[in-house]
């Protein structure tokens, strides 16, 4: 091609460069804001992504009430700094208190920072201690400052099995005091369904009301959408074994539910003492 | 078919890749109307043909980041076609050796999604990596005033690229372990090798890439500030000590003070580019190759002239969205290795085109290191598409995790109905 021809156009075709790779940078930016709020969405679903399990407070304080239930990272540091991944606002409990990671196979290693110190399940743990002979798995108890924690995880992570307290868990199995309660309970907890007679014993329930209502489709020429139910949506549940499974009465609560939480007081490190001998 | 048609026009995918693709077949069907060769309708066709081998079928294999590919598959072929438009032999090579690159992407994406014990080939890389950097020393040969060439069959190999990608993994693995001694003495015993072979660029790379890795891993500002204020201590001592860091300081400074002689390269680049203007001179006009190294260090001087300021600006938000996309990438790994891996590699790739970037427009003194994916050779370009591999590597497991998260939330939720 004649030089004069090629450079007009070529000198033509430079706008048509500098208008694609300024459509390239919108799209790629534009991806990138799209992709994020696509992640945000998705997440807001899945409030445990990323989350090995949680940490329920067995012994807090007024800022970290018993019973709170706190997620728990597969890697972070557990202190009472609001920037720490596990916070812990307890007296006792340093800035940044303990490092830990999950491994599989192995449980929830903790790295005590230099000077502090942690109790797993009556070992006392310091940064000198071999501290992954220690790993915290299901129903492990941690001792932080003041706090008394207990770790669940959540189903389907590989850890170590370690049988933990007998007799804690005995203590966790509801009406487990209450011996008066016969063999109807039993029933219940295994089964994981009302029994029949519940259903005449609640004041509430209507005889024809049935217990969950379908969304009915709508005879309508227009289509309706069909949302997914609350369940279908989908939040994941923690690994409870068969004794801990939230247990709700069918008939109207007593006066004074079972608060497993409030059982618990502060222990003596050397001794435990069954809750029923006291 | 209009549900087709819809989806098409959302799929960011692919709204990216057919503009990257129409961008390359127009260019080189520019260059081919200018002497009527076919290599370069070749290229008109191949270029666009190995984009959609890249973008639209890798994904198949794995869940890939899609955004990060189109943007590394852009970056390559605009290095193949401003060389082709420079110096076409080095283009075909480029092109061999873009082909390369995408095996070695490949190949890593595997390692990193297969490998779930990282202890052996940590341990393995690490004598070999340090034996790597030795053999410059011994057999090489000096270019530029650096030893860090060495010559195996006919073929120039640069092991301080090689070595980059062992650095990553190796740093990362110990730090995740909390492992302080064994990543430090790797770390030292790389930048001493490197000082030896006077190859300050990458040595400045290497020590930035650890300072800051060694930041997010412990969040420990004081020692980091501590690492910093000895870097700036060396740095001030070569200044002190060595002849050539002061006159390169001094270049910078002025580059007209000697314009033709020790300032000549920058001079060069800095008159490119203003003669480019907003638009550019035009593809294939102009005269590129009055600057001194226009096909390594000097090609964003090239791009700039060719193709003006306005997508010498595009190309920056290009590495811009890469790196943006690597740190969301990190921030999201499940694991401190694999966060680490992905920090490290996006810190690698943002902190090198700095460097080249701002020596080239006279931002900060010029260090020797080549552009990623877009300077020639061989070992640069795929020792940069495999730091995107380890990137997209990290980014395929997240996605598994994301996944097998919903997978356990709907278990969940239907154990509660059951």
């Amino acid at each position: 091609m004649p030089e004069n021809i090629y450079e007009i156009i070529s000198l033509g075709a430079r706008y048509w460069f500098a208008f694609l790779g300024l459509l390239i940078v919108w799209r790629s930016f534009s991806w990138l804001r799209k992709d994020r709020r696509a992640k945000h969405r998705r997440l807001k679903h899945l409030p445990d992504a990323g989350m090995i399990g949680e940490m329920v407070v067995l012994q807090g304080s007024d800022d970290l009430p018993e019973g709170t239930a706190i997620p728990v990272p597969r890697a972070g540091v557990l202190g009472f700094l609001r920037t720490c991944d596990v916070v812990v606002p307890v007296d006792g409990v340093a800035g940044k208190h303990i490092d830990f990671s999950f491994q599989d196979g192995k449980g929830l290693l903790l790295f005590p920072l230099r000077g502090q110190s942690c109790v797993v399940d009556d070992t006392e743990l310091t940064h000198r201690s071999k501290t992954k002979k220690h790993p915290m798995c299901h129903g492990s108890r941690l001792e932080v400052g003041d706090a008394v924690l207990r770790l669940r995880l959540f189903a389907g992570l590989d850890t170590e099995y370690r049988p933990l307290y007998a007799d804690e868990q005995a203590h966790h199995m509801p009406f487990q005091d209450d011996v008066t309660s016969d063999w109807q309970d039993a029933a219940y907890i295994y089964h994981q369904e009302p029994a029949p007679w519940a259903e005449q014993q609640n004041p509430w329930l209507q005889e024809d009301q049935p217990y969950y209502e379908e969304p009915v489709q709508q005879d309508s020429w227009v289509e309706q959408p069909v949302y997914p139910t609350y369940q279908q949506q989908g939040y994941r549940q923690p690994y409870r074994p068969p004794y801990q499974q939230p247990y709700q009465q069918p008939w109207p609560q007593p006066e004074e539910p079972f608060e497993p939480a409030q059982a618990r007081q502060k222990q003596s490190r050397f001794r435990r003492r069954r809750s029923h001998e006291e | 078919m209009k549900s087709e048609k819809r989806s098409f026009r959302r799929d960011p995918g692919k709204l990216l890749s057919s503009a990257v693709k129409l961008f390359f077949f127009s260019a080189f069907l520019l260059l081919g109307l200018k002497d009527y060769a076919w290599q370069a309708f070749a290229l008109a066709l191949a270029v666009p043909a190995m984009i959609s081998l890249g973008v639209n079928f890798l994904p198949r294999l794995f869940p890939a980041d899609k955004l990060l590919l189109s943007l590394t598959n852009f970056l390559c072929a605009l290095g193949v076609l401003v060389l082709y438009a420079t110096n076409p032999a080095y283009a075909y090579q480029q092109a061999l050796y873009y082909g390369v690159g995408l095996a070695a992407m490949v190949v890593c994406i595997y390692l990193v999604r297969l490998i779930k014990h990282w202890k052996i080939p940590v341990l393995l890389l690490m004598p070999v990596s340090l034996a790597l950097l030795v053999l410059p020393l011994i057999i090489g040969r000096e270019t530029n005033g650096a030893r860090n060439w060495f010559y195996v069959g006919g073929i120039s190999v640069q092991p301080s690229e090689i070595v980059k990608l062992s650095l990553l993994l190796i740093i990362s693995y110990f730090m995740s372990r909390r492992k302080l001694l064994p990543w430090l003495i790797f770390a030292v015993g790389c930048l001493g090798l490197l000082m030896l072979q006077k190859d300050l660029g990458t040595a400045l790379m290497y020590y930035g890439v650890t300072l800051m890795l060694f930041y997010a891993s412990s969040n420990n500002l004081l020692l980091t500030g501590v690492g910093l204020a000895g870097g700036a201590g060396a740095a001030v001592l070569g200044y002190k000590l060595f002849a050539h860091v002061k006159r390169r300081v001094a270049i910078w400074q002025n580059p007209w003070s000697d314009y033709d002689n020790a300032g000549y390269q920058i001079v060069q680049s800095l008159m490119a580019i203003a003669s480019g203007g907003l638009f550019g001179v035009g593809l294939g006009l102009g005269s590129p190759r009055t600057i001194p190294v226009y096909h390594t260090d000097f090609i964003f001087a090239v791009i700039c002239e060719q193709f003006g300021l306005i997508f010498g600006l595009c190309v920056l938000l290009m590495y811009v969205a890469i790196i943006w996309r690597g740190a969301t990438t990190a921030m999201a790994a499940r694991t401190s290795f694999h966060g680490l891996l992905a920090m490290g590699a996006t810190l690698m790739i943002g902190l090198q085109t700095f460097v080249i970037i701002g020596g080239v427009i006279k931002l900060i003194p010029l260090t020797g290191v080549t552009m990623p994916f877009v300077s020639y050779g061989g070992t640069s370009l795929v020792s940069s598409m495999c730091l995107v591999g380890l990137l997209q590597g990290v980014a395929s497991l997240n996605e598994d995790d994301l996944n097998e998260d919903t997978r356990l939330a709907m278990l969940g939720s239907q154990e509660d109905m059951a």
